[in-house]
């Protein structure tokens, strides 16, 4: 003994807890971790829900960076608008390895008396160059496309068939040419995520497009020139050899790295947003195990009691029950950890056919890592109170008092402080990890808003419900005492149920105000078609055609040609500091028109429109709203790249645009002199009866093959669909909070089990049947989710009004079936899982409870 | 022959138990007369306070007949014993058994609240100044002491019109004083009310009041 060192206190008092929580554990896994199940069902879910959303991006980000030759089509693209290369330019691409062009253009297919939109590409024996492209019946494609029996053939979507009625080997016309069908498209790995991708997809052949004599000059086409690179040779430099060699600044290069930019920014996007509804369904499961440790703690009171009559110090018991639940905890962040992290596996399918993305196999230990983090922090944040509580439990209390257990003990200042410290901790590791870090500040905020908005309302209601005349009978009581009582769980219970409902609330009602908007524009300001690429000598025959229609106004015409900005001020439009929110203002080609005259519908805020007759530098009149985003203003400039040309105008004028409105909107107007010579096609938005809306269509193509029309109607169903697609991820993400709620609830009727046993006992001796005593239990659960109800759906409302009225920007309207679903699910959670308890409460006998001690 | 307030011909009763099937009672025949005060005595674990509950209807006999105020509780259901109970019966436990988030005029007014009695309230009142109680008619139980909450049952037993009433170790958790006090309100509530008394206790001198004393050994009765 003598050669060995005494351990310190601190380390003694270590190993004392640990010897404790050690014991105690195996008390409980002796017990199947009975006390512990909706501890690890609440963790596990919250944490599996993260797991599970950062698994499935970082699935998704991988299959992409796996795939991105197929997806991108090629090592390196050179896109133009409107222009082909020049042959110079096509044969360096050639030289770089193997070579493919491709023409894209919207178009309408001609069957019978029908006209369909069709998204058409066309291209040559090169494509694809890293496959991707599946056709039924298994055929090449150069032979699907090739010329024969009088007619080219096309490979076409199967909504295409769908929509035109048209099977393989039938006939269509496009503009001057007939096309077979000759097979099914059934994967297209380049066609990427278009959110708005009008039209089902027509592959065919450049001799054929040439045929149907569509690409004219100032048409919408898209060229794509490819090139597969032998192994070896990178893609970065070939792409900067090639900026070299061609300084065209109508280029726009992208490598097979940067492929499917769109996924992967909807990706993120969509996984930020989902990965903070997880965040509040751990929140939710975190009330729930913290009742779970309380009811723990409420049990343990007595042993913790004799522990201190022994002479245990008061932190060694919390840390011996700290470690018991830290060990339970980390179980369960592990098995949430887990679960989640294989749920991409069971959502390949799905995903493959939404995104067009085969999803890759490899685990996502870092998205899991974070997840089960997540879940301990939690797990300690909201176990503290109860532990610390318990570490100031009298020693007296063994005496008498043990059924008490460690209600209304107030822990220390210290641990009160180390709460805090654990929030603010959870609260950084959200927003630290979130990418983009003020929507996670506000979610935080939001968060923490939604629970003390709820704990203030449910608290309120609760004094309400203890103050009421106590009146109306034994049940009524019976059922008001059962939630206004001290200790209730009516608070965590409402709180937790309550807020993943509210959650629910607020997604739906959001959606709703949304769908319910575009329902009102499209049946009160917005123009029935859009006509695109009318050439300007076929406006007068369009305008008569129109005329000559009745039930069909030409609402308005302006000139329209795509353009990129490139630069901002003089400051290359990249590497401009601007919002995120704008940024799409500068990614691609965006439509720009010019004006000698003010549009109606937009009000100038800022600065003066052109005189009519204006020669001089260019002038620009432009979005207000971007414009903020860009931190520009009146005098300052921008310079767009239009057919190649570069364009540096002044702002001139500043307006109001309110894209939602489906009318025709350019957030780009320049002076008539700058673009009035600049090749052009023209854009033109009409109104039509129902009746008129096929005839309106024929007639036009009919006379004019070349022009593109595009039913409102049917960019509202593609908007619907996203919608709902985005909508039901967030649905059921938030799902997972109710879910969390109702293990929550299932844990308080647990915990309270006993009480309403005894409860039941009494009952039948005072002479109450079992109908009745039904009756009194009923009604504590049909209040408590009547006030659950309540809450989350005025809280999900609130939640809903100030995201409909602040970030979308539109006007709200109280949902009444995005309410009550919410409502009716509160209801029959809180009176299902009541009726649950009370059904083997009944079927206990009366006597053990009865029974003298 | 006078009526027959409880009459238990044969009665056994035998509950599951971790350890097997145990043995409660083992054919019991016991007769209390109405208005008569009986006592019974025995050691802990003999079967008296099942034999309470058996009487009471809250624990079905396994077999035998089991006769309480002219009833035969064999042949009824669970709710219209629970019916009988609240007309006929009244209970008074050691550990008081008051619903705890009740006041004590709500304790007594539940079992005529759960017979439909428009004038619970009022009755339970008069209970409440027959035990002597009526300034504490508004506080909880965990507001009252060991003795007042013994009341508030006595007061709850006699509100209605019970004719029988069961009492299961009265004065077990109540100080020698108190439970004295206790003993004279019952004997004295019972006698108003002419009702039949069967009392448990473990207190001979307490048994020695009544009318007629039993032993209970073994889960079988006999006059002692």
């Amino acid at each position: 003994m003598s050669g060995q060192q005494a351990p310190s206190d601190a380390a003694k008092d270590w190993r004392s807890a640990w010897t404790i929580a050690r014991r105690e554990l195996r008390d409980g896994l002796g017990r199947g971790l009975a006390g512990f199940r909706i501890f690890i069902a609440c963790l596990a879910l919250g944490v599996a829900a993260i797991a599970a959303v950062g698994a499935t991006r970082t699935a998704v980000e991988d299959g992409i960076a796996r795939d991105a030759q197929r997806l991108a089509g090629s090592d390196l693209e050179a896109r133009l608008l409107y222009r082909e290369a020049n042959q110079e330019q096509q044969d360096y691409i050639k030289s770089l390895g193997r070579f493919t062009r491709i023409a894209e253009m919207r178009s309408m297919a001609l069957v019978g008396e029908r006209r369909q939109l069709a998204s058409l590409k066309a291209v040559d024996g090169g494509y694809p160059l890293y496959g991707g492209l599946t056709l039924s019946p298994d055929i090449p494609a150069e032979q699907a496309l090739a010329q024969a029996d009088g007619a080219f053939g096309a490979a076409v979507e199967q909504a295409f068939l769908d929509a035109t009625g048209l099977k393989v080997g039938d006939q269509f016309r496009l503009n001057k040419t007939n096309l077979i069908v000759r097979a099914i498209i059934t994967e297209e790995a380049d066609r990427g995520v278009g959110l708005l991708s009008l039209g089902p997809r027509v592959l065919v052949s450049h001799e054929a497009l040439d045929a149907a004599g569509l690409a004219v000059q100032g048409a919408l086409v898209t060229w794509r020139y490819r090139v597969a690179l032998p192994p070896g040779q990178s893609a970065d430099a070939a792409r900067d050899a090639l900026k070299a060699a061609f300084d065209d600044p109508g280029w726009r290069l992208r490598t097979a790295a940067e492929a499917a930019p769109t996924l992967r920014r909807m990706i993120e996007r969509l996984s930020l947003f989902l990965t903070l509804a997880s965040l509040a369904a751990l929140l939710v499961g975190g009330v729930g195990a913290a009742n779970a440790v309380k009811a723990y703690m409420d049990g343990r009171a007595r042993t913790a009691a004799i522990l201190k009559c022994l002479g245990a110090p008061a932190h060694v018991i919390f840390r011996a029950y700290l470690m018991q639940i830290a060990l339970i905890a980390a179980f369960a962040s592990i098995l949430g950890a887990v679960i989640g992290g294989l749920t991409p596996m069971a959502l390949t399918g799905l995903l493959a056919d939404i995104l067009g993305v085969r999803l890759a196999a490899t685990p996502a230990f870092a998205s899991m890592g974070l997840a089960a983090l997540f879940g301990l922090v939690t797990a300690f944040v909201f176990a503290l109170w109860p532990l610390a509580a318990a570490e100031r439990l009298p020693a007296a209390r063994l005496i008498g008092a043990a059924a008490l257990g460690i209600s209304g003990i107030r822990p220390a200042r210290g641990r009160l402080w180390l709460l805090a410290l654990g929030a603010i901790a959870l609260a950084a590791l959200a927003v630290l990890t979130a990418a983009d870090k003020m929507v996670a500040a506000a979610f935080v905020a939001g968060a923490l808003m939604a629970t003390l908005l709820f704990l203030g309302c449910a608290t309120l209601l609760i004094r309400a419900a203890h103050r009421m005349p106590r009146r109306g009978g034994p049940l009524f009581r019976l059922a008001m005492s059962g939630i206004a009582r001290p200790g209730a769980p009516t608070l965590s219970i409402a709180l937790s149920l309550g807020l993943g409902l509210a959650a629910l609330t607020a997604v739906t009602m959001t959606e709703a105000a949304f769908s319910s908007r575009l329902d009102r524009t499209v049946a009160t300001k917005a123009p029935t078609f859009f006509f695109i690429d009318i050439q300007p000598q076929q406006l007068e025959p369009f305008r008569a055609i129109l005329k000559d229609l009745p039930g069909v106004t030409l609402d308005g015409e302006a000139p329209m040609l795509r353009a990129r900005i490139t630069h901002i001020n003089g400051v290359p439009a990249a590497e401009a500091a601007i919002t995120d929110d704008t940024r799409w203002a500068i990614r691609n080609e965006r439509g720009l028109t010019f004006a000698a005259e003010p549009p109606a519908a937009t009000p100038i805020v800022a600065g003066e429109w052109w005189p009519a007759d204006y020669q001089g530098k260019p002038l620009v009149s432009f979005d207000a709203a971007i414009a903020k985003g860009f931190g520009i203003g009146l005098g300052d400039t921008l310079t767009f790249n239009v057919l190649g040309r570069a364009i540096t105008a002044e702002i001139a004028s500043l307006r109001q645009l309110d894209y939602s409105s489906f009318a025709m909107n350019f957030s780009t107007i320049l002076d008539p002199a700058t673009l009035k010579p600049a090749p052009h096609t023209i854009l033109a938005t009409a109104s039509a009866t129902p009746e008129m809306e096929a005839e309106t269509t024929r007639r036009v193509t009919d006379a004019l093959p070349n022009v593109t029309v595009i039913r409102v109607k049917d960019a509202v169903v593609i908007a619907r669909r996203i919608l709902d697609r985005v909508g039901g991820a967030l649905a059921a993400v938030a799902a997972m909070s109710v879910i969390a709620g109702a293990l929550t609830l299932a844990g308080a009727v647990a915990a309270s089990q006993r009480r309403r046993v005894y409860e039941a006992a009494l009952l039948k001796t005072a002479g109450a049947t079992r109908a009745q005593i039904i009756i009194a239990q009923g009604i504590e659960f049909a209040l408590i989710g009547l006030v659950t109800a309540m809450l989350a759906v005025g809280i999900g409302a609130l939640g809903a009004w100030a995201i409909v009225t602040f970030l979308l920007q539109t006007d709200f309207v109280f949902s009444v079936p995005a309410a009550a679903i919410p409502a009716g699910l509160a209801l029959a959670l809180a009176v299902s899982t009541g009726a649950f308890g009370v059904w083997r409460a009944l079927r206990l006998p009366a006597g053990p409870m009865l029974r003298n001690a | 022959m006078p009526d027959l307030a409880i009459d238990l011909q044969d009665v056994r009763l035998n509950l599951e138990s971790d350890a097997g099937e145990v043995n409660v009672l083992r054919g019991v025949n016991f007769k209390v007369n109405a208005g008569e005060t009986v006592s019974l005595v025995g050691p802990s674990g003999s079967g008296k306070s099942s034999l309470l509950l058996v009487t009471a209807g809250l624990e079905p006999a396994t077999s035998g007949q089991v006769h309480v105020g002219g009833r035969d509780l064999t042949v009824l259901g669970e709710d219209a014993r629970a019916r009988f109970r609240r007309e006929r019966i009244g209970f008074v436990f050691q550990a008081f058994h008051l619903i705890p988030s009740m006041t004590a005029l709500e304790n007594i007014a539940t079992p005529l609240e759960l017979a439909g009695r428009w004038d619970a309230h009022d009755r339970a009142a008069a209970a409440l100044a027959d035990v002597g109680l009526s300034e504490r008619a508004g506080h909880l139980p965990s507001q009252l002491s060991g003795g007042e909450q013994q009341r508030v049952a006595i007061a709850r037993a006699f509100a209605g019109d019970a004719d029988i009433l069961l009492a299961d170790e009265p004065t077990g958790n109540l100080d020698g004083e108190t439970g004295a006090a206790i003993v004279e309100l019952m004997f004295a509530q019972a006698a108003i009310k002419k009702a039949a008394l069967l009392l448990v206790t473990h207190d001979t001198a307490l048994a020695a009041r009544c009318t007629r004393q039993f032993r209970m050994a073994d889960g079988q009765v006999s006059e002692a």
